[in-house]
């Protein structure tokens, strides 16, 4: 049985790094908005699926994929000023629901534009599978999984060390003291959407290769980051990454040793559990915010 | 004071919706009794990849007997439903159809539990229900008011196993979607396996929204099988392909009917040359015979399919087209009467439809065989008839 | 305070009055099998609902309502059917057994707060759905459970849909009192501690778990019941009707009614049951050639433009145009009724 090990970790990777990109979309609304965008997977799908589209008008990768990227920015930002701005100050729960709303609508869209079959995207850069240990892995994992540690890096730095990263803290921290100061915290999270919503296209043109784009991969997507960003403790992007990883090495554990079928049951046991013994979060000390 | 604005633009907006939406039907001009067939597909939800091209294929037929005219100066009406994938909502379509729209019979239930549902309520009710659903059980034992037109799973799985005897498999293991299609293709595989001495050495679920399924593949290759066989639809289909190669098995892949289009071939890449799978005639019909009593009618099928809806046909709306031709058949000969049309169709013998040439009985409410699939190639990115 | 609590008495009393009546006089006019049915879902819907608000009252809401509406139906269908108990036996079994499972699940979910609570439930959701395809010998896996025993109420089988819509509704009238009841009196008034503020419940003596989790246990029941009749009266089950998509269509219908307002579990689940037919039905003949795929998009459209103009449910969105056309039309009394309080009434 160790014989399965490598392959196992390895697929645990390459799912994981999926998890990690979008609950790092999840992460950056949270961070500024205080609540939780169920439409963040259906950026994911909608940057496939425009990718896709825009591979036929025989453009090369790079310049399709950029371009599918800055209509789902547009999209993002759209999302926030016609659908999430009018309801803030409601109870977090109508947010919630109106994200649902919008990736309700988002879903209904790409079904009509695309129709139900899944669209492909070429592998980044083709070639043989690399084989590690006894295991393989595809270079578009790797493709995954370096995208999701410079994002990462990207971001802290971002918040770190850059005065709009800083303001974006702010307002987390303190929408008051910030309109004080003259930050606009409606512009911030028109900016978190808008950069999120790219995040999230991005995640699902990297991923698109191994998995397939269709209408409705965005639920899915949404809801395995989602675990991954609760584990990672909500706040803290590098430890969403790491709690999306977690999530991916449990299910390929899991459905490698225990049981093919019980992947995703098993998942949300983790989260439970993750829930139950340590509220803020198992990788992250800070303080729960309250939405 | 925002706030009672805001509430007001609310009302404006509400009252504008209302009233848009109750609009009352207008009339249809000079239809006098319209002959009206009732479809409930899942053209939302899980199952919309089929259920689409199903409601597309409703449509085109629509727009083909309506520019004919109806039927005995009679216009034929295909009212459309979207159950969304939901077994209650199909069930209360198909209610709606009965018992508001009137129809004389319906068509429909993309997935099983969808087609169970309206099935026990065509019993119910007594009127002719076409399922356009492959589980086993919707016509074994036979029901009075229900006809399956899909080849059944245990049909697909026979003609799939004519592959594992033909490349002299003695031992196969068996990755499926954990759903009734999967769990149908399981039961099926495994009985006429035992049949042909062929031994189902290891079987692997996996999940609809499975991204990598290396997992279940590295499990099933420690069983070391002669061939692999994979129940399921893309992209988890695709991806067990992909898997499958990548982790350097090289015992051959036998899919289900459910890969029978091009989304497969596209998404499993290099990986999808040589896979072998059960598929009505619909996909290979360049290369069938000039004699094949159904080349004349899926070519035409394929044809005006894609004109209508710009996008290339598939088996799942072939099903569709053989229950609603199906009906106007009986209904063109035995006259638009619910007993009199279900007498018709339970002997229509020689029915050329797109899944095969339909041999009803009253033992026997699918009327189609091995005989009516063939085993379709993937070569060089395109579909060739088996040996 | 006095006087606006009699008010609020004599409206319910007076509004269950007219839904008794209503409902009465309603397949008289409305007796298709469609009409009956739909009315049957939104009755059954609205028992699963009025769970979720019940939920509402304490602060806590719920991703996990189809679960228990799933158990009800599965553990009522496999006892009848596999042990040949009468189905009006197993019916109240059913919620006994569900009632448990939920104060099994609620002993370690109801002390997260509010917003894990969510997460914790979405996963029960998933979990439960997930081991109904799984247990495929007992469950009888995706493709369902066929062939459940009809129900049969003293010596009279209960089978047509008249015969349901008489059941159902007897039974979301009963379950409509209970609630009114519950959250007007006592334990009405401690949720609502609760749900101002928990800290401040507790100071003031209220013992907040014990109530949050007689809110969850009922608010299962309420659901296993709409669960169990719905197995005995379809008579097919299947695990996709219990699925995510479905607790997330029964938290819509919640929020669309009003989360903390017993009517809003009704007034919610009619709304969105007969908006959905109302859409799907209509639509295809304002824009001919129109499908499904166009409805899924114009439903979120719409559910967006509500949670925007009426946050707190429609039931209060009325009210609120009213008492806003009321003090349009006599200035002199504004400033009533400006502040929200945040029960809903």
């Amino acid at each position: 049985m160790l014989a399965l090990l490598p392959q196992l970790l390895l697929t645990g990777l390459t799912v994981g790094s999926i998890y990690a990109l979008v609950a790092l979309g999840f992460v950056l609304i949270y961070n500024v908005t205080g609540f939780l965008n169920f439409a963040q997977g259906e950026f994911s799908m909608l940057g496939a699926l425009l990718c896709a589209t825009v591979l036929t008008w025989h453009l090369p990768l790079p310049l399709a994929a950029l371009l599918a990227v800055a209509a789902v920015c547009l999209l993002g930002a759209a999302t926030e000023r016609l659908a999430v701005e009018p309801a803030y100050g409601s109870h977090p729960l109508t947010l919630i629901i109106i994200t649902f709303g919008v990736s309700m609508a988002f879903r209904g869209l790409a079904l009509m534009v695309w129709g139900a079959d899944p669209y492909p995207l070429p592998e980044f850069s083709p070639g043989p599978v690399l084989v590690l240990l006894g295991g393989v892995l595809t270079r578009q994992a790797l493709w995954a999984i370096g995208f999701s540690i410079v994002v990462v890096g990207a971001l802290f730095f971002f918040f770190a060390h850059t005065v709009p990263g800083a303001a974006v803290r702010a307002c987390a921290d303190n929408p008051f003291a910030c309109r004080l100061v003259g930050i606009s915290p409606r512009r911030m999270a028109l900016f978190a959407f808008t950069l999120s919503a790219g995040l999230g296209a991005a995640a699902g043109i990297v991923i698109t290769p191994i998995t397939g784009a269709t209408y409705d991969m965005g639920l899915t997507l949404g809801l395995k980051g989602f675990v991954a960003a609760v584990i990672g403790g909500l706040t803290n992007a590098p430890a969403a990454v790491v709690g999306g990883y977690l999530v991916g090495l449990i299910e390929a554990l899991t459905t490698g040793y225990l049981a093919p079928g019980y992947g995703s049951a098993i998942t949300f046991l983790v989260l439970l559990a993750v829930l139950f013994l340590e509220r803020e979060g198992l990788l992250h000390g800070a303080r729960r915010r309250q939405a | 004071m925002q706030q009672l604005r805001r509430r007001f633009t609310g009302i404006v907006l509400a009252a504008a919706v209302a009233a848009g939406l109750l609009l009352p039907a207008w009339p249809v001009l000079g239809q006098g009794a319209a002959i009206k067939i009732g479809t409930v597909f899942a053209v939302t939800g899980p199952a919309s990849s089929l259920g689409k091209p199903e409601k597309d294929t409703a449509a085109m037929l629509q727009a083909q007997y309506a520019a004919e005219g109806g039927i005995g100066g009679r216009p034929v009406q295909i009212l459309t439903y979207d159950s969304e994938t939901d077994p209650t909502k199909a069930l209360l379509l198909m209610k709606k159809a009965v018992s508001e729209d009137s129809v004389i019979a319906v068509v429909g239930g993309t997935t099983s539990p969808e087609s169970q549902a309206m099935a026990d309520y065509a019993m119910q009710v007594e009127i002719p229900f076409m399922s356009v659903a492959a589980s086993t059980t919707l016509s074994v034992p036979s029901r009075m008011w229900v006809f399956q037109m899909p080849q059944r799973n245990s049909t697909a799985a026979a003609k799939a196993m004519e592959y594992l005897v033909g490349v002299h498999a003695k031992t196969f293991a068996f990755l499926y979607r954990n759903d009734d299609f999967g769990q149908d293709g399981l039961v099926a595989m495994q009985t006429y396996g035992s049949q042909r001495g062929i031994t189902l050495v290891d079987s692997e679920p996996f999940a609809a929204v499975d991204t990598d399924l290396s997992p279940q593949v590295v499990r099933a290759r420690a069983a070391n099988p002669d061939a692999i066989v994979v129940w399921s639809t893309p992209p988890t289909a695709s991806i067990a392909a992909k898997n499958i190669r990548q982790l350097g098995m090289q015992a051959p892949i036998l899919e289900s009917h459910g890969i029978a289009n091009k989304a497969f071939i596209q998404l499993a890449g290099p990986a999808a040359e040589g896979v072998v799978f059960p598929s009505g005639k619909l996909l290979v019909v360049g290369q069938l015979s000039g004699t094949d009593p159904q080349k004349p009618l899926l070519e035409k099928y394929g044809r005006d399919f894609e004109a209508a809806s710009h996008y290339a046909a598939s088996t799942f709306g072939g099903h569709a087209f053989d229950g609603i031709t199906m009906l106007i058949d009986a209904i063109r000969h035995a006259g638009p009467d619910r007993a009199k049309i279900r007498d018709y169709v339970e002997h229509l013998r020689g029915f050329v439809g797109t899944g095969g040439v339909f041999n009803m009985s009253p033992q026997d409410h699918n009327g189609l065989s091995t005989k009516d699939m063939v085993l379709v190639a993937i070569r060089d990115g395109t579909w060739v008839i088996w040996k | 305070m006095r006087g606006d609590r009699s008010e609020r008495v004599r409206r319910d009393q007076i509004g269950v009055a007219l839904l008794v009546v209503v409902m009465a006089v309603l397949p008289v006019l409305l007796s298709t099998a469609y009409a009956l049915t739909l009315l049957n879902v939104i009755g059954l819907y609205t028992l699963v609902t009025l769970g979720l608000i019940l939920l509402g009252s304490s602060g806590q809401v719920s991703l996990g309502q189809a679960a228990f509406y799933g158990l009800g139906a599965y553990a009522s269908a496999l006892l009848s059917k596999d042990l040949g108990w009468p189905p009006e036996t197993t019916i109240p079994l059913a919620i006994l057994l569900v009632a448990a499972a939920a104060y099994v699940v609620g002993l370690p979910t109801l002390r997260l707060a509010e917003h894990f609570f969510v997460l914790a439930t979405l996963g029960v959701g998933i979990i439960v759905n997930v081991l109904m395809v799984q247990l495929v010998p007992l469950t009888g896996g995706a493709s369902g459970l066929r062939d459940i025993p009809p129900l049969v109420i003293a010596g009279v089988r209960v089978a047509t849909d008249r015969q349901y819509y008489y059941l159902i509704w007897t039974l979301v009238v009963v379950a409509l009192i209970l609630a009114r009841n519950i959250t007007s009196h006592r334990t009405g008034r401690a949720l609502r501690a609760i749900l101002a503020s928990e800290v401040g419940a507790a100071a003031l003596g209220i013992d907040v778990s014990r109530y949050k989790m007689q809110a969850f246990v009922l608010s299962a029941s309420y659901a296993a019941l709409a669960g169990a009749v719905y197995a005995h009266y379809i008579r097919f089950i299947s695990p996709s009707p219990f699925s995510l998509y479905a607790s997330l269509f029964f938290l819509i219908m919640a929020v669309v009614g009003g989360l903390t307002n017993i009517w809003g579990g009704l007034v919610g689940a009619a709304a969105v049951t007969v908006l959905d037919q109302v859409i799907r039905a209509q639509l295809p003949r304002v824009l001919p050639r129109i499908g499904g795929e166009y409805q899924t998009a114009i439903y979120g459209i719409l559910l967006v433009l509500i949670m925007i103009f009426f946050p707190s449910g429609i039931v209060r969105g009325a009210l609120d145009i009213r008492r806003a056309l009321g003090r349009v039309h006599a200035t002199g009394r504004a400033g009533h009724g400006a502040a929200e309080p945040v029960d809903g009434e």
